[in-house]
């Protein structure tokens, strides 16, 4: 079995896939995306961008000054957006094994 | 502000990220504990250069860790024998110095065939149960032949020093054992473990060193309770004993294991 992609990490990709965002905007789209699960810390979040940035999935694209406060976007790489969709493929693959039997699955046929 | 939340974070970093890290903190509503917490824990992680799988450092600190030891415990044979050095006694001396050399220099070929030599040097008898044996040197080299050089962070370079200190509470004398209680040299291992161990929320390749090198306690004292065991005598001062012989290789290395495995994913 290979290595999943941790749900933080899940979310922050995802959180970057349909625009650049700075770092704030990082965290409340993440916990946004994850219906709250997903809480980052600003620690937590740099640790991960500068992870993510060595491994070439998310790239600084530009930096700007907003009311006195330094901000620097990020965007998915096309790396990124490619580990992003095989790890959402593996989900719903798995989703797909208990879904699909569930369906098939006639209530006469449950315990209760 | 700036130097008291990112105090923990090396000052090239401070310089080009704390603005953006503070403006996404006042974002954020301020510094709460959590965001405390989170950023003394990054900060310090990225001052260790704890990323990266941890095993190939970890096995290559232990494997030197364990030659040092066993120079020192051919010292200690000199001094307690009070005999000059024998023709086996230099070679094991000379081939752990190879070893540390080519380890250091990540040749990892040559420093399996120096243990190898050793082993060859004591007659192919492997001493399984003792520390400052080669086998476990060569366990810790193999997995590290034709993969390339290990980058070693400055904390397990520090480890290989402490390696000094048990082994030189040894050579003092000081460390007889009383009724299966941990002696001096062991109490130097159990504070290193406990710091180690502490150390692992930020960087567990310490614990994993540590574990890997005691390794041998568990082969050592697995047996030794076993017999004790079939003979009646498993008093409660050996259960201390061997209890205590195997947490530590078996923690250091579970908790480095686990830590390792959840933090070398994306």
């Amino acid at each position: 079995m290979t290595s999943r992609m941790r749900e933080p990490t899940y979310f922050i990709l995802a959180a970057l896939q349909d625009e650049p965002l700075h770092g704030y905007a990082i965290m409340t789209r993440a916990a946004e995306l994850s219906q709250g699960r997903v809480k980052l810390a600003t620690g937590t979040l740099y640790s991960a961008l500068d992870r993510l940035t060595g491994e070439g999935l998310v790239a600084s694209v530009r930096e700007e000054v907003v009311n006195g406060r330094a901000r620097r976007y990020y965007a998915l790489t096309p790396g990124g957006r490619a580990a992003l969709q095989v790890e959402a493929d593996a989900m719903a693959a798995a989703a797909r094994v208990v879904t699909d039997r569930a369906t098939r699955t006639r209530p006469a046929e449950g315990i209760a | 502000m700036t130097d008291s939340l990112l105090r923990w974070y090396p000052e090239p970093y401070r310089s080009e990220r704390g603005p953006e890290i503070l403006g996404v903190l006042m974002d954020a509503g301020g510094p709460t504990p959590r965001e405390r917490w989170a950023l003394m824990l990054g900060g310090l992680r990225m001052r260790a250069g704890a990323h990266g799988n941890p095993w190939r450092p970890a096995l290559r600190t232990a494997a030197l860790m364990l030659l040092v030891l066993k120079i020192l415990n051919e010292v200690d044979t000199l001094v307690a024998f009070r005999t000059g050095p024998d023709a086996a006694m230099i070679a094991r001396i000379v081939l752990s110095l190879i070893g540390i050399v080519a380890l250091t220099h990540n040749g990892f070929l040559a420093a399996a065939a120096a243990a190898v030599a050793m082993i060859a040097v004591d007659g192919g008898d492997l001493h399984l149960t003792r520390l400052y044996s080669p086998w476990l040197v060569l366990l810790l080299v193999v997995p590290l032949i034709g993969r390339g050089p290990v980058s070693v962070p400055r904390s397990l370079h520090y480890l290989v020093g402490w390696a000094l200190l048990p082994a030189g509470i040894t050579i003092a004398g000081s460390a007889l054992t009383d009724n299966g209680w941990p002696n001096a040299a062991e109490r130097t291992w159990w504070v290193l473990f406990a710091v180690a161990a502490l150390w692992a929320v930020v960087d567990e390749r310490l614990v994993l060193t540590v574990g890997l090198v005691l390794l041998y306690e568990v082969v050592f004292r697995i047996p030794f309770a076993v017999e004790l065991a079939r003979q009646g005598e498993f008093a409660r001062g050996w259960v201390l004993w061997i209890g205590l012989g195997l947490v530590v290789p078996v923690l250091g290395v579970t908790t480095g294991g686990v830590l390792t495995r959840r933090r070398v994913r994306t």
